[in-house]
């Protein structure tokens, strides 16, 4: 009985003409978007590859000279796109793509792909993640606004009660109705970047992922269609009251939490963070300027772990030993300063996700872009390897000083074959196991809004109003 | 098969039914008269389990329809005033829709028999609904409760905008309905048409059934009198 509600709907709707003609546009739609989202992510992926290649080159090619001027000269990484970011590319178009590693300074990723774009660019970019979050909820809610209301205005509710079939077998026959065409547009566009991507996935449990919290989502959503026009009397206050609240819950609730987190927990500026970390490497972290005494102490700890004992006439390179110190004194002030933004962030999308509690939509965004590996975490995951490896190209021309070289010696020169000693860089994205960490409070809050509105549909509106209408 | 123990509505201070005992057995028509609000419709969605009686209960088949909503519906066939049906669908599908859902299954043919017995042809059943006449969308009604196999049938006013023909068509079914065995209660305004199908006529004053007539026993002047002072003493009453 519930499937032949369920095929009674969709022979209806599709004799629809309006309802044939928003299919078809929103068909449109998520094609245009696939293509869209391809073409940004080839045309990426041949620079990312292109650049690399130029990057490792000019490192390779360089003459002999001082490993330290070889420090300051530098390397470009790129980071590259997930193919989660064929399916929703998050945040990767605001945020930086190029980092330039070099001694004594951690560079944050910058040119960010919209710095390249038009004013064209504020109508923001036709993904299908952006499909799915704001253009198949207004399809559901045209479609079937009316799903309930339209039957008691034209008397077929009582004429369906009827027959004798049970109120919540109907309501079912409905709900299934409601949430078979999302479902299509989930698998049509989670197919499709799966197929774009060469049907590989860095992680094929994100796919699940994202399939689980989008179904969540639309069954919150058909939910809602159903209680909405179960409760208002007629078709018209049917789609007044479910566009106010895909206003509210669409743009004002997101607009509102995002502002409330800058407000509640600001984060630097660039510039400020920059001026900071300065101070504190001048000063000292406590404002305790840094003592000669724990110089000697980290150089003593990196002798250790040369396996170098520390005498006076240790054969080492002094002032690439004490380089190495400053190095290791830096990374204690970039992880403060740093740890500190990240833990600001982090409470910001606390606030965020605690305001999901008036928006299903929130939670559901946030969840794409954590397992499309795009949303700011992956960011910052993208930026700690950069600067691990920064360190790690640091400390190799550092040690290749200090060890091959005598104390006040500047004028040493490495051979050019040195250079190839630092590896190429190769950035892995975070471990699902983190990315499912995280998700579960959008999981969590996502299921306790499936709850509530299948309480409020499934059991409120049969004890309510029934086959009573 | 259909009866009413002391069913009483009240819609707030107002008194829409008043103590209704009533019992129609199996076969028989029962034609509910009054002039409008006075208690027709009421009942016949205290029967139909749409309100909830203040005071009584209504019965279908021995079975009390507040406690099994769903038993006395599966016994019952109803027919509104404005008979509606979705607009875009057939009438072979919506009839096709309404049995399914009623737990009756069956072959187009058979669908189509049901359809062409209360004078709809294959074509004509074919076409969307939403380009039937009054008439037609009834005919549909008809052909749902005969394949529903519905012991019970109620009529709210069935009459009301067909023409002569589409009225004649109306009866003549009601009365096949009745020689299987199909009890009947019918409400409506048309005192001849009652007069001819009815076993029996009630009419009604103010929530109250006033009288009951076996239409064998009277004539249909008789009964025109009987219901034009009703209406009468209600006009003079307000």
């Amino acid at each position: 009985m519930i499937i032949t509600v369920f095929r009674k709907e969709w022979l209806q709707s599709l004799r629809l003409g309006r309802v044939r003609w928003l299919l078809g546009i929103a068909l449109l739609l998520a094609f245009a978007s696939g293509l869209h989202t391809f073409s940004a992510y080839l045309n990426y992926q041949n620079e990312h590859a292109l650049a690399s290649q130029i990057s490792r080159g000019d490192w390779l090619s360089q003459e002999a000279k001082n490993p330290h001027s070889a420090a300051h000269y530098g390397l470009f990484v790129f980071k590259p796109w997930s193919p989660g970011s064929l399916f929703d590319p998050g945040l990767l178009p605001f945020t930086g793509t190029t980092a330039f590693v070099e001694a004594h300074v951690k560079n944050d990723a910058v040119h960010a792909p919209i710095s390249d774009r038009t004013t064209l660019a504020r109508w923001g970019s036709l993904s299908p993640a952006f499909i799915l979050l704001y253009l198949v909820p207004l399809l559901m809610i045209a479609i079937h606004f009316d799903t309930v209301s339209g039957e008691r205005a034209s008397q077929m509710l009582k004429w369906t009660a009827t027959t004798g079939l049970p109120f919540g077998k109907w309501l079912a026959g409905k709900w299934l109705a409601i949430i078979v065409l999302p479902a299509f547009f989930l698998i049509l566009c989670l197919g499709g970047s799966w197929l774009a991507a060469g049907f590989t996935w860095d992680h094929p449990q994100l796919l699940f992922g994202l399939l689980l919290g989008f179904l969540l989502f639309y069954a919150v959503l058909a939910n809602l269609i159903l209680w909405v026009s179960a409760f208002t009397k007629t078709p018209s206050s049917s789609l007044l009251v479910l566009l106010a609240v895909w206003i509210l819950m669409g743009w004002a609730v997101p607009k509102v939490a995002a502002n409330m987190a800058e407000i509640q927990h600001p984060a630097p500026s660039l510039a400020e963070l920059r001026q900071r970390i300065d101070a504190a490497k001048r000063d000292g972290l406590m404002g305790d300027a840094i003592s000669s005494e724990r110089l000697t102490e980290l150089a003593g700890q990196i002798l250790k772990e040369l396996g170098i004992e520390d005498t006076p006439d240790a054969a080492v390179n002094r002032d690439a030993l004490n380089m190495q110190a400053g190095e290791a004194y830096g990374y204690e002030i970039f992880d403060h300063f740093y740890q500190e933004v990240e833990s600001n962030h982090e409470q910001q999308r606390q606030l965020c996700l605690t305001s999901s509690a008036l928006s299903p939509l929130l939670p559901a965004a946030m969840l794409s872009m954590a397992f499309s590996q795009t949303d700011a975490h992956a960011h910052w995951h993208f930026n700690r390897a950069v600067e691990l490896y920064r360190r790690e190209f640091v400390e190799i021309l550092n040690r290749e000083m200090m060890l091959h070289s005598q104390t006040g010696d500047w004028g040493y020169h490495s051979h050019p074959s040195t250079w190839s000693k630092i590896p190429e860089f190769h950035y892995q994205s975070q471990p699902p196991t983190q990315t499912w960490q995280r998700a579960k409070g959008y999981l969590f809050s996502l299921s306790l809004w499936g709850l509530l509105t299948s309480v409020l549909t499934f059991w409120i509106v049969p004890a309510r109003w029934g086959w009573r209408g | 098969m259909l009866q009413a123990e002391n069913l009483t509505k009240y819609y707030g201070e107002h008194l829409a039914l008043d103590s209704l005992n009533l019992s129609l057995s199996e076969g028989e028509i029962f034609c509910l008269l009054g002039p409008n609000g006075t208690g027709k419709t009421t009942t016949i969605h205290l029967f139909l389990n749409f309100i909830q009686p203040s005071k009584g209960r209504a019965l279908v088949a021995g079975k009390c329809v507040g406690e099994h909503p769903l038993e006395a519906r599966r016994n019952m066939a109803y027919i509104p005033e404005q008979v509606a049906f979705y607009g875009m669908l057939t009438g072979l599908e919506n009839l096709a829709y309404f049995c399914q859902l009623a737990g009756k299954h069956f072959t187009q043919a058979e669908k189509l028999q049901f359809l062409a017995r209360v004078g709809l042809p294959e074509r004509a059943a074919k076409a969307q609904v939403r380009t039937y006449s009054k008439g037609m969308r009834q005919k549909v009604a008809v052909a749902i409760a005969l394949a529903r196999d519905a012991k019970a049938m109620v009529l709210d006013e069935p009459t009301s905008g067909l023409d002569p023909q589409a009225s004649n068509a109306l009866s003549a079914t009601l009365l096949e309905l009745k020689s299987a065995g199909v009890t009947v209660l019918m409400a409506t305004h048309d005192v001849f048409r009652a007069r001819e199908t009815g076993d029996r006529v009630g009419i009604m004053r103010q929530g109250k059934l006033e009288h009951v007539m076996a239409t064998n026993q009277i004539t249909a002047q008789e009964l025109e009198a009987a219901y034009l002072r009703c209406v009468q003493d209600v006009g003079t009453a307000v």
